[in-house]
């Protein structure tokens, strides 16, 4: 494009940069149809509709405390449980909701103790299956982690951890954080639930030239280019800017006994008086790392197949970031398929 | 070598500015990798939340003089009905493993009958066509599973009627309560 032709379409590309920020927040995500099989407090078991189920078990997806899982429905055509759907799989979603003051009482013994072993249970008695798949996703990834090492004979067959903090000693949250320059627990006192965009900012500060500037740059230079990917920037950007709060009993927990204490991989942790033994987990296990997580690096979560005792452990590394390994234009293509055929091969009867 | 020499002025511009915006990330991230930045950052957090904090407590010291409602009253409330759908989540899945028991015990007793009545049969089959008797139980699982989901459904609407005949009754014992016998006795 010569600098004449560049003249000319900037003022268009200007109105339509302005016009995709401004109606980001309409943009249609999370569109499967869906049916609320089970409601507690704040939490919402969702169980996606199908007409071609096929394998025996059904899957149970979990997100973390800190974004909303339409990121495994973001946006049709791109859509991981569209994708999953379309493999036969049945497939559950739990859905933390947005927490607010009244519940600052939720730590993390109630999000692994009661709601996600509740969803569990409805999980099991919707689909009419004694065992199933859970998939969790960052910090859903731990809970699920923590809940398969409280019940190792309990109904959960395989285990899928997308890039999931584990062991975060030398992750920059920990810098942050773990040291005694951040004062948690006034943090936590002052606020009953941690604002989500004060995470939000904190997330995005960790890439701040990328996350602050580069996105909208390489936005306005594909409308300047003629190119028009208003429906995925959109979608992406709505998912990332809906963070509900996070409890502050959670969030003190989470940020103490990960970041500070490391409690989860040096077996101290304890749930209920239940020690969280990691290598109690004897699940078919299936680790994902993106090789440019910058939330939850790759050595964050490999001490974790050398704890586990399941004789079915498998690492996959992929090229891609936290969120765009699997919610990137590639991952239909390239990890959605790996997902379902390791599951596929094990939700049988 | 070659291909630079043959971009044009406006490709090597782009060029050169993708290097230092790509060269400003690695300079950021390492900014916000320092103890520094995290001091700075802990700092920054403390005086928001001690901001919020005091601006918050005031909001509801107001309300309260004025004798309204105040933000920590709404969720003293919201507490209380959690705290009740946490009992009435633990209640519902008490009634639904009685439910479940007493369902398995069921079928349990109709399958034994029929595998009786099977074995009888099967043994008068036998005795005249001396074919192996089959073990299936195939269709039982899925059947059992069908009625317990069937009745699940039953049994959510069954406990919020019982909840509301529970509100029901709740009121018309407080009609009845002595306190009220006696107002209406004065």
């Amino acid at each position: 494009m010569n600098p004449v032709e560049t003249l000319v379409r900037l003022p268009r590309a200007t109105l339509e940069f302005t016009n995709v920020v401004l109606t980001t927040p309409d943009a249609p995500i999370a569109q499967t149809p869906r049916d609320v099989v089970w409601t507690h407090r704040k939490t919402t078991l969702y169980r996606y509709r199908s007409s071609q189920r096929e394998h025996a078990l059904p899957v149970l997806l979990v997100f973390a405390l800190i974004n909303r899982p339409a990121i495994f429905d973001l946006r049709p055509g791109n859509s991981f449980v569209e994708f999953l759907l379309e493999e036969g799989f049945d497939v559950f979603l739990v859905d933390w909701g947005v927490p607010d003051e009244e519940d600052a009482d939720m730590g993390l013994a109630e999000f692994v103790c009661d709601e996600l072993h509740w969803a569990v249970r409805e999980t099991l008695r919707s689909a009419g299956s004694e065992e199933l798949s859970l998939i969790g996703w960052c910090i859903g990834g731990t809970l699920c982690a923590m809940y398969c090492a409280l019940h190792p004979e309990g109904p959960v067959r395989n285990a899928v951890l997308l890039t999931t903090p584990i062991d975060p000693r030398n992750s920059l949250y920990t810098t942050w954080v773990g040291g005694e320059d951040f004062d948690v627990d006034l943090i936590a006192d002052s606020y009953p639930a941690i604002p989500g965009a004060g995470i939000d900012f904190a997330n995005k500060l960790m890439k701040p030239v990328t996350n602050f500037f580069t996105t909208y740059r390489r936005l306005f230079q594909s409308l300047l280019e003629g190119r028009d990917p208003r429906r995925s920037y959109q979608a992406m950007a709505k998912w990332v800017a809906d963070n509900p709060p996070f409890p502050s009993r959670a969030y003190r927990e989470w940020i103490t006994w990960m970041y500070r204490e490391n409690r989860l991989v040096s077996g101290r942790l304890r749930l209920r008086g239940q020690r969280v033994d990691l290598r109690r987990i004897d699940q078919n296990l299936l680790v994902v790392t993106a090789g440019a997580d910058h939330i939850a690096p790759p050595p964050t979560t490999v001490p974790l197949l050398e704890l586990v005792s399941s004789g079915d452990v498998t690492h996959l590394d992929r090229p891609g970031g936290h969120i765009g390994l699997m919610a990137g234009s590639g991952a239909k293509h390239e990890i959605w398929p790996e997902l379902s055929r390791w599951l596929a091969e094990r939700s049988d009867r | 070598m070659a291909e630079q020499e043959r971009a044009t002025p406006e490709a090597q511009v782009a060029r050169l500015y993708e290097e230092f915006e790509s060269q400003a990330a690695r300079a950021g991230e390492r900014l916000v990798g320092t103890g520094g930045f995290a001091a700075v950052l802990g700092q920054m957090a403390e005086n928001a939340a001690a901001l919020t904090r005091l601006s918050a407590d005031a909001m509801d010291l107001l309300l309260r003089n004025l004798r309204l409602a105040s933000r920590r009253d709404v969720v003293r409330l919201a507490r209380q009905l959690a705290r009740t759908e946490d009992k009435l989540e633990r209640v519902l899945q008490e009634l639904e493993e009685v439910h479940d028991q007493l369902r398995q015990a069921d079928f349990d007793g109709g399958q034994a009958n029929t595998r009786s009545r099977r074995t009888s049969t099967g043994a008068a089959r036998r005795a005249t066509s001396g074919a192996a008797p089959r073990a299936s139980t195939d269709g039982a699982p899925r059947t059992t599973t069908g009625s317990r989901r069937a009745t699940t459904g039953a049994r959510r609407a069954t406990s919020q009627t019982r909840a509301a005949a529970t509100r029901d009754g709740a009121d018309s014992r407080r009609q009845d309560s002595p306190a009220r016998r006696q107002r209406s006795s004065r």
